[in-house]
């Protein structure tokens, strides 16, 4: 028996990794399966079919960490008591238990994600050598505690009706957001778990969600994962060779960055949508927006709005004037670059975004007492060059590998080391010698294929980015996705192609086209990078 | 119900064109067969020519070699690769039917691996070409050995069958099957594994030698400036190197595998970097090495047949001038770059190795062994007076460069990658 286990193992265990959801192993059996037992078993009992998925999603997430999935259901308990604690008292004794509750969610990530950061910050502060502890993070940490955070708060805040164990359960483990989000609001799920048409198979909700699953697939596996080796290559070499190859390089991550991601956030949309489950948006055109402000509320949407509601408003917000909603403003940055993984680029990364707000909050003021045309066309253009520049810049830090290489590759975006070319391209270039001389470009060895190819998957996904609707914006006659409003992001300072889904013959051969070259592209299926936080 | 009916048509539409896609996709890379794997159709100016994978390339040598059933097996990395054709006349002509199993960037493990699996399949060949890199052997003497990597599941095994059947990779490398036909600068492999390079005469070209020959050298001056000086472990007086070499050729004694075992013939300026780099020391040591591996597997073995060729040297071929700066007209015709010889070249060391009357200069390849060790140092010390006589721009150039990376190292703190 005991052989027999072992070579099961050895048979499976090269698979273990791969379950993606830009897998095989995924799309052809997890998938398939889940939704197979789940509205079989929702023919006989709801109750049934929500243990089956919440099983399926544990099964799910044991495939990545199966010694971590005591935990995980230790904190599920642990909330869901505590939750049950915070609803039913009164007075001091709720705010104690919220108090409690809330640290020991914090302890439990404190512990697992900045427990190394804190020792070495220590030693480099105090000159000790306290040895680090090397804590291995659990997958989807940061993103469950943070949802049964929010649901604590939500429960003292008296928003929590719904107390059934299997549909708490569901809630957090819930496969398609599980390991990186979107970070779910209890008030937002629970409804839909109690209601009855989310467990009856319907054929819009399978065409709706096989199209969104099939656009988020393509845009990692056809966009991000072949921007993927220009950007890392950019990063771990040593020597960022001048202006251009320090842009491709940082523009490369900045795409792979928002396809990688929101790829991922529209499967998981796509995924839950097959169940009847609609989730919120996570991405809405983020590059697009005309300031920093605008960026936040349309770049990773969910974890925006958990620090809003949850740190930013009882901080205080900006309802203590100026000065405290500045200080508000970049403490809930820094904590939430900090949320993203225990390292001071981390901070840095967060407290440049804080410092960009508080620059965009003043600039905003004067720009309305100036009367300054913010409205107009060429304004707003100007206005989202100079954002998506301010967010690269700040993505160098997120990205880099130490702080000083960060900052020379700031210095590098800012012509510090001048403009290099690879050699191999000065033949092709010989009518502009004379400009290119006199401009101070140089030319260096090698790397002539890297740079040509870095800054035409550059330029393919600039032109995916800024000129083409986003997946909701496609799929917006058809509720897409659970906060979706169409006309929510205003006028758009860029005109896009207009492409609008409809469940017709040209659309399904279209989505089947998308779906081969994604399945035609699962060879080597890459981790989302979402994953480490 | 109308509306359900249009969903239910688009899930129908969806399934049977993605099923469609499928199948045709399947098809297409079957007929046109860009890996060599199925020969079902073989259309010269069709698909005849093959392009050089860039992923699986080891199972896809693997499948032609069985398919084949070679006598004599060329193994060994990217040197081996380009270098040494095995549709040379000279083997040709001894009746030996060859195939080059050499993969770009492995080690002597990979050629392991590869002769465990012909093995298996009753393919073992009765002679075998080994090329053994110096640079592979490099180590800290004081770190420690990764943990060896678990052998794949089965199911890992069969992943490249199907991804050199259904995969973009594949479908691309269809594609380009049916366009590389009449290129003369495409990269391709031959149908017994050799790649010709043909992708470098474009650079050569439009770039010149010297471009070639100075971005390797750039490279070389880094990996050299950087890397370890030992080659085996301080406690247990080896490494896994070594333990893979020792664990191939033991296997090849047991097949009764003729082995002949080749340093190669880095270029001149490769060698002087490796000099300015303080390894020279360290690759006579290794030779050494090698030397007692083949005594302990004389020893183990009684009747097996090796040989130990070296390449090595600043002789008139290793010594080939480098074209100058800006020289598109003038070529090489015996190396590519510092690192990789041309065929050409390749074509010498078969005659050193298995013609009757090499044409090659007397000391190209030389045979060594414990006895003659001395003596094979003192050729190496005459070719290299002659060479540095001959070209003493590449000997400074190749110092400076060394140089001049340690001292922005030292100067940027650049630790490594």
């Amino acid at each position: 028996m005991v052989s027999l286990s072992r070579r099961a193992r050895l048979f499976l265990q090269p698979c273990r990794a791969d379950m993606l959801f830009n897998s095989f192993s995924f799309i052809l059996l997890f998938l398939p399966i889940t939704a197979l037992g789940y509205f079989v078993l929702a023919r006989r009992s709801q109750e049934l079919a929500a243990g089956w998925l919440a099983a399926a999603s544990l099964f799910f997430y044991g495939w990545w960490s199966v010694e971590y999935i005591p935990l995980l259901l230790a904190s599920i308990v642990v909330n869901y008591l505590a939750g049950g604690r915070i609803g039913h008292s009164e007075g001091p004794a709720k705010l104690r238990w919220l108090a409690l509750a809330v640290s020991a969610n914090l302890l439990l990530l404190g512990y697992f994600k900045y427990a190394d950061f804190f020792i070495s910050g220590a030693n480099a502060l105090g000159g000790t050598d306290w040895p680090l502890w090397h804590v291995v993070l659990p997958i989807g940490i940061s993103f469950y505690t943070f949802t049964q955070i929010a649901f604590l708060v939500d429960t003292y805040q008296g928003k929590v009706k719904e107390y059934r164990f299997v549909h708490y359960l569901l809630f957090i483990t819930y496969f398609p957001h599980l390991i990186a989000g979107p970070v779910l609001h209890h008030a937002e799920m629970m409804p839909q778990f109690e209601r009855k048409e989310s467990y009856r198979l319907s054929a819009a909700n399978v065409a709706i969600g096989l199209s969104i699953f099939a656009i988020g697939l393509a845009k990692k596996v056809l966009i991000a994962d072949n921007l993927s080796p220009h950007a890392n290559v950019f990063f771990n070499q040593s020597d960022p060779q001048g202006l251009l190859v320090a842009w491709g390089g940082v523009l490369a991550y900045a795409f792979q960055l928002y396809f990688d991601f929101s790829g991922y956030s529209d499967m998981a949309i796509g995924i839950s949508r097959i169940f009847g489950i609609r989730l919120p948006l996570n991405f809405d055109s983020p590059y697009k927006s005309v300031n920093i402000i605008e960026f936040w509320r349309r770049w990773h949407m969910t974890l925006s709005r958990f620090l809003r509601d949850y740190l930013y408003i009882p901080l205080g917000g900006g309802r203590r004037g100026n000065v405290r909603r500045y200080l508000n403003l970049m403490l809930t940055m820094l904590l939430g670059g900090l949320w993203h993984g225990a390292g001071w680029n981390f901070a840095v990364w967060g407290m440049l975004h804080g410092a960009y707000l508080m620059i965009n909050h003043a600039w905003a003021a004067l720009a309305a007492r100036l009367r300054l045309p913010t409205g107009a066309r060429w304004w707003r253009l100007a206005s989202v060059a100079l954002t998506f520049a301010a967010v690269c810049f700040a993505w160098v830090f997120f990205r880099a590998t130490d702080f000083s290489r960060a900052v020379t590759i700031v210095g590098a975006m800012c012509g510090s080391d001048g403009i290099g070319l690879p050699e191999s391209l000065a033949a092709h270039l010989r009518a502009l010698r004379p400009l290119l001389d006199k401009l101070g470009v140089t030319f260096y060895v090698g790397g002539g294929t890297r740079f040509v190819q870095t800054w035409l998957w550059v330029l393919v996904a600039a032109a995916i980015c800024f000129t083409m609707p986003n997946t909701q914006q496609i799929m917006r006659r058809f509720e897409p996705a659970l906060d979706f409003h169409a006309a929510a992001s205003g006028t758009p300072a860029l005109p896009v192609v207009p492409l609008a889904w409809l469940p017709n013959r040209r659309w399904a051969v279209l989505v089947s086209v998308l779906m081969l070259a994604c399945l035609l592209s699962l060879g080597r299926p890459a981790e989302f990078l979402y994953f480490q936080f | 119900m109308g509306e359900d009916r249009s969903y239910a048509g688009f899930i129908k539409w969806m399934a049977v064109s993605l099923l469609a896609g499928i199948l045709l996709t399947v098809l297409f890379v079957v007929v046109v067969d860009p890996y060599c794997l199925f020969r079902l159709v073989d259309i010269a100016g069709v698909n005849a020519v093959k392009p050089r994978p860039d992923h699986y390339q080891s199972e896809i040598k693997l499948a032609g070699a069985r398919a084949l059933r070679p006598a004599l097996v060329l193994m060994g990395n990217s040197r081996v690769d380009v270098g040494i054709d095995p549709d040379s006349p000279l083997l040709g002509a001894a009746t030996r039917s060859a195939y080059n199993l050499a993969i770009p960037g492995t080690g002597v493990g990979t050629s392991r691996e590869q002769f465990d699996q012909l093995r298996s399949s009753g393919a073992a060949p009765a002679t075998m070409l080994l090329g053994v890199d110096f640079f592979d052997f490099l180590l800290n003497p004081d770190g420690a050995d990764a943990p060896p990597k678990p052998p794949p599941g089965w199911l890992a095994g069969q992943r490249w069958k199907i991804d050199t059947l259904f995969s973009l990779d594949a479908l691309l490398d269809a594609v380009k099957t049916l366009r590389i036909q009449r290129d003369p600068d495409a990269g391709t492999m031959t149908a017994r594994g050799f790649n010709p390079l043909f992708d470098y005469l474009r650079f050569a070209r439009e770039d010149g030698y010297h471009s070639i020959f100075r971005q390797r050298a750039l490279e070389n001056a880094r990996n050299f400036s950087l890397a370890p000086h030992g080659i085996v472990r301080t406690g247990g007086d080896s490494s896994p190197e070594w333990r893979d070499l020792g664990a191939l050729l033991d296997a090849a004694a047991s097949e009764r595998t003729d082995v002949h075992l080749v340093v190669y013939p880095y270029h001149a300026q490769l060698m002087a970097m490796m000099e300015q780099a303080g390894l020279w020391p360290v690759f006579e040591q290794w030779k050494l090495r090698l030397l007692r591996e083949i005594a302990r597997l004389n020893v183990a073995h009684p009747q097996a047949r090796i040989v130990l060729w070296d390449f090595s040297g600043y002789g008139a071929l290793q010594c080939e001038a480098i074209p100058a700066k800006g020289d598109l007209v003038n070529g090489t015709r015996w190396y590519w770059e510092s690192g990789h010889f041309k065929s050409a070249l390749g074509e010498r060391m078969l005659e050193r190795l298995f013609g009757a009357a090499p044409a090659a200069p007397a000391e190209f390849g030389f045979r060594l062994d414990a006895a003659n060790a001395d003596e094979n140092r003192a050729r190496i010390g005459r070719e290299r007076q002659a060479c540095l006589a001959a070209e003493p721009a590449m000997f400074r150039e190749a110092a400076a460069m060394v140089a001049d990376f340690q001292v922005r190292q030292a100067k940027n703190g650049v630790a490594g990658r």
